[in-house]
């Protein structure tokens, strides 16, 4: 049976969350790049500045989908009458949104702890 | 739109069908050997080849390790000695381990996944020539006297002519370039066959695991070499012609470099990693006689190392002035990395604990390979938090965990996959006692030298130097070092005996000698050219545990597919999630075609060397023209599949469908090419926020011509998108008018950017900004003028009647590459003309 590449149960899916988790990565280091030459906030503003908070926000948003989304795939690889191939793909699928769903919480870390551009 | 017919029957005789096939799928012999486009004989090509430039790049370290042995002493003079060690990493990563574990790949995969050949056989072949001849012209630059000398990774402004005059650096940026195409081509053909021509019944989640590791090698292998081909071209170009992409005083950044190199120079090692790693996935069931424990855990880790690995590749630039947080993102992904590759780990060490271990000359391997591998890991996580990196930057203590997670992870897992596989290369097993032997000697050698290095390093002394003064605490862990390379060169020699004395003395291999679980087993040993005779249905992952019978009903032609008197070269495509049958692939018999059209690129490579350039553009347009011709016979062709009728109740033939694995191809290879475009834009954006003396020109460039220009494409894509449309509908009227205006229209398109960039009155050698105007426009000129060429094929191609209702295909995937070139175009319009009006500013 072929899927549409929107069905929750194509191969697409897979890699989904951490393509999702690359982009934000490199919005991350791009955009802290760019505004640290273009418009540095203030270093005695220390962590607490509007692009860590930028950068921050950009941040609970990718977590907030990637768990959204791994959850969704969890649910859906429970229901009851999925084949064999359908459970793989779904389950997979959660299991990478859910990876970088904490990797996305691990790397962005460090927004608490560093002035963005020392 | 298949005809089916009924031919006649498959022959009842096994010895009368394995006849039959050889006629169609045999070897030539003698000169004709060169036209081989096999799967089989490829990947020995490539696996041979590879251990011969091995043992080029070991003698190469056996000199370095000769310099460094006593304080002060002068083996070499340091401008030879610079050559050397550049060398040996240049031949051991780009001539050595990535096209090693490519050929393994080439080789194996389709056996293991039940099909005959690779999807595109003349790609595998230009792949490896492109591969001998890179290869060879860049080791002839060490005969010369002229090998690149700026250590492996070319760091610029070492590497730009100001400072490496001559033809040293342009050894490597040409030759690696040259070299690369291989890994591009296998890349590309290893994840389109993975995906399409997986055996009837082989689902995603039965798939052997090694499957899994080739395939995300493979797409990362087509992500990630292509910053580095970028560079190379844009270091050329600021060599050849003087375009200033690295060089601050006309607005470029030596640190762009750094970015390119290690955007690609990251995911290498694991790119050389994730193969070895296959082969210990699939090693340890079979010495264990067990199931490797947690398959759906190991997929996950797999496609994660693939991803969180290009996050990590300013962690090699830890020390060159990026601000702390940025580091902190990379030290934290650095570490991060470490968690799915545990995974793994504690998978092959699950499936250990539970099955009972036989410890075979291979298995010896596998855990030589835990043990250095996880060593090497560890000081990875180390190297990872920033203050210990900038201790240790640039030190013997880098070298050494290099060589731990390098030999550890790809060296040790290819000799036992090298041995494991022995027989099916040879039909003979290798013998046990100097495959010991040779494991040892090598096992401690190796320690012997590079775990000392790791405190040669911690003790401060430099990566590269040509020498050093006694006293310094340095004289004894070196000596110690020397020795242990020349233990494990002692090594190396002893499993080269074993490997030749194995093909005269070797008993014969019983079938299936290790009592494999997976399919590669079941060809015969050494294997014919087609692999199997009939292609089985598998439903299981570890088929020929389930059924031990299954080699035999195989060589009987009991399965499928097994009527060769229409004299194609046939397997199954089928989908890749259920691994259901959709369609015949017919591939390609032996040609001549990717040898001539390697030799040419060979041509071009040297007369760029030597500046040649009007050579250059000769080879240039005849290697087009060879290729064009191969693009020719595809399809309904006479030397492809003119006769498209199959056997009755079997599907039809790939090229009478829409979909297909040219389909497939061109959207990975388009996957490959957006990479490097992507690359070009962050190299531009990238020298626009941070060169430091980045200069905008006060004339802004007009975009006319390349705003008319872009509209005109957005308009054929719709029309061939509409054409796609009624070709589906299955109408072909006028199908041959359209596409011949579709051509013109595309050239009118391609002459306007023409226009535009040589009305733009661009110094290209005067400014960086100019420079990349310069190449992104050469790069959309090149790619329309080629939709353009392709479509006005494609139309001489209907009037022969190759293309059409009966043979739909080829226009589908000539529609990809028009929707690529209508992004880069816009997303170049974007960039060169919308971001420098508006937020880019002067």
């Amino acid at each position: 049976m072929k899927y549409a590449r929107t069905s929750p149960f194509h191969p697409m899916q897979i890699p989904l969350g951490l393509v999702i988790w690359s982009l934000w990565f490199v919005l991350m280091y791009g955009g802290q790049a760019v505004v640290c030459t273009l418009a540095p906030p203030a270093p005695e503003q220390g962590v607490w500045n509007w692009l860590n908070a930028g950068l921050g926000l950009l941040t609970l948003a990718a977590l907030g989908l990637l768990l959204g989304l791994a959850v969704h795939f969890w649910r859906l690889s429970r229901r009851s009458q999925l084949n064999e191939r359908q459970v793989f793909v779904t389950k997979i699928a959660a299991g990478v949104h859910l990876i970088a769903a904490l990797a996305t919480l691990f790397v962005g870390i460090p927004l608490l702890q560093i002035p963005p551009c020392l | 739109m298949s005809r089916t017919s009924p031919r006649a029957a498959p022959a009842t005789d096994a010895d009368q069908l394995h006849d039959q096939f050889d006629e169609v799928w045999g070897n030539p012999r003698g000169w004709r050997a060169l036209t081989i486009v096999n799967h089989t004989t490829i990947g020995l090509r490539f696996l041979v080849t590879g251990g011969v430039f091995f043992l080029v790049g070991g003698l190469l370290a056996m000199l370095i390790r000769t310099q460094l042995a006593l304080p002060g002493y002068q083996l070499m003079e340091p401008d030879v000695y610079n050559q050397v060690f550049t060398m040996h990493g240049t031949v051991m990563m780009f001539l050595f381990a990535v096209p090693m574990m490519e050929g393994l790949a080439v080789y194996l995969i389709p056996k293991m996944i039940g099909a005959r050949d690779l999807v595109f056989p003349r790609l595998s072949a230009l792949g490896y020539f492109c591969y001998l001849f890179g290869g060879l012209i860049l080791l002839s630059s060490i005969l010369l006297d002229v090998a690149p000398k700026a250590g492996w990774f070319m760091y610029t402004p070492l590497s730009s002519q100001a400072h490496t005059p001559g033809v040293n650096s342009d050894f490597w940026l040409l030759g690696i370039t040259f070299v690369e195409i291989s890994a591009v081509s296998a890349g590309v053909e290893l994840v389109v066959s993975i995906l399409r021509t997986r055996t009837n019944g082989m689902t995603l989640h039965k798939m052997p695991l090694y499957a899994w590791y080739i395939l995300v090698m493979a797409m990362m292998i087509v992500v990630g070499f292509p910053p580095l081909i970028l560079g190379s071209i844009l270091l050329e170009l600021e060599r050849a012609a003087g375009f200033p992409f690295f060089d601050p005083a006309g607005g470029g950044d030596p640190l762009l470099w750094q970015h390119l190199f290690w955007l690609f120079g990251h995911p290498e090692v694991y790119i050389i990693f994730l193969p070895g790693a296959g082969i210990v996935t699939t090693l340890i069931p079979v010495f264990c006689q067990r199931p490797l424990v947690g398959y759906r855990w190991v997929v996950l880790g797999v496609v994660t190392t693939g991803f969180i690995s290009f996050g990590l590749w300013v962690h090699h630039m830890f020390t060159v002035g990026i601000p702390q947080l940025a580091q902190a993102f990379f030290s934290a992904a650095s570490m991060l990395v470490a968690i799915p590759t545990g995974v793994q780990i504690f998978a092959w060490l699950a499936t250990l604990w539970l099955g009972r271990p036989v410890y075979r000359v291979p298995m010896l391997w596998l855990v030589g390979f835990l043990l250095v591998f996880v060593a090497g890991g560890l000081t990875g996580v180390m190297l990872a938090l920033v203050p210990f990196d900038w201790q240790v930057h640039d030190t013997h203590f880098v070298v050494a965990h290099m060589h731990y997670v390098l030999v550890g992870g790809m060296f040790f897992p290819l000799m036992a996959g090298l041995y494991y596989w022995l027989p099916h290369f040879s039909g003979r097993m290798p013998s046990e006692k100097l495959g010991r032997w040779g494991f040892w000697l090598v096992f401690i050698g190796f320690n012997l030298t590079f775990l000392i290095m790791h405190w040669t390093g911690l003790i401060g002394m430099p990566r590269r130097v040509y020498t050093y003064e006694s006293g310094l605490g340095w004289d004894l862990p070196n000596l110690i070092s020397s020795i242990g390379s020349f233990v494990m060169a002692i090594g190396v020699a002893t499993i080269l005996l074993d490997i030749v004395l194995h093909f005269r003395f070797g008993l014969p291999a019983p079938k299936n000698p290790w009592h494999a679980d997976t399919l590669e087993w079941a060809t015969s040993l050494p294997p014919s050219a087609y692999n199997f005779v009939s292609l089985p249905e598998v439903s299981e992952r570890h088929p020929l545990w389930e059924r031990p019978q299954l080699p035999d009903s195989i060589a009987r032609g009991e399965h499928a597919l097994t009527v060769i008197d229409h004299g194609r070269r046939e397997t199954w495509g089928t989908d890749p999630l259920s691994g259901k049958v959709r369609e015949i692939i017919h591939l390609p018999g032996n040609s001549w075609l990717p040898f001539i059209a390697a030799l040419l690129l060979a041509v071009l490579c040297l007369s760029l060397l030597n500046k040649a350039y009007g050579l250059a553009l000769g080879a240039t347009l005849a290697t087009l023209a060879v290729l064009l011709r191969w693009s020719w016979e595809n399809g309904a062709h006479p030397a492809a599949a003119p006769d498209a009728r199959t056997q009755p109740g079997e599907p039809p033939l790939h090229s009478r469908t829409f979909d297909g694995p040219g389909l497939w191809g061109m959207g990975v290879t388009l996957l490959a090419n957006g990479a490097l475009y992507l690359s070009l834009v962050f190299g531009w954006f990238y020298l626009w926020t941070v060169a430091p003396q980045w200069k905008v020109p006060a004339q802004a460039l007009s975009g006319w011509p390349m705003l008319a220009s872009g509209v005109l494409l957005g308009i054929g894509c719709l029309w061939l998108h509409r054409l796609v449309k009624r070709l589906r509908r299955g109408s072909h009227d006028t199908l041959l008018q359209n596409l011949a205006g579709l051509a013109a229209l595309a050239f009118i398109q391609t002459a306007l950017l023409l226009w535009q960039l040589l009305g733009a009155q661009l110094a290209p050698s005067e400014t960086a900004h100019d420079a990349v105007v310069f190449v992104m426009l050469a790069y959309s000129i090149i790619h329309c003028g080629l939709a353009a060429v392709l479509t006005a094929l494609q139309a001489w191609r209907v009037s022969y009647g190759y293309v059409g209702i009966e043979a739909p295909y080829e226009p589908i995937v000539v529609e990809q590459l028009w929707h690529y070139n209508l992004g880069v175009l816009w997303i170049g319009y974007a960039a060169m003309v919308l971001f420098p009006a508006t937020w880019g500013g002067t």
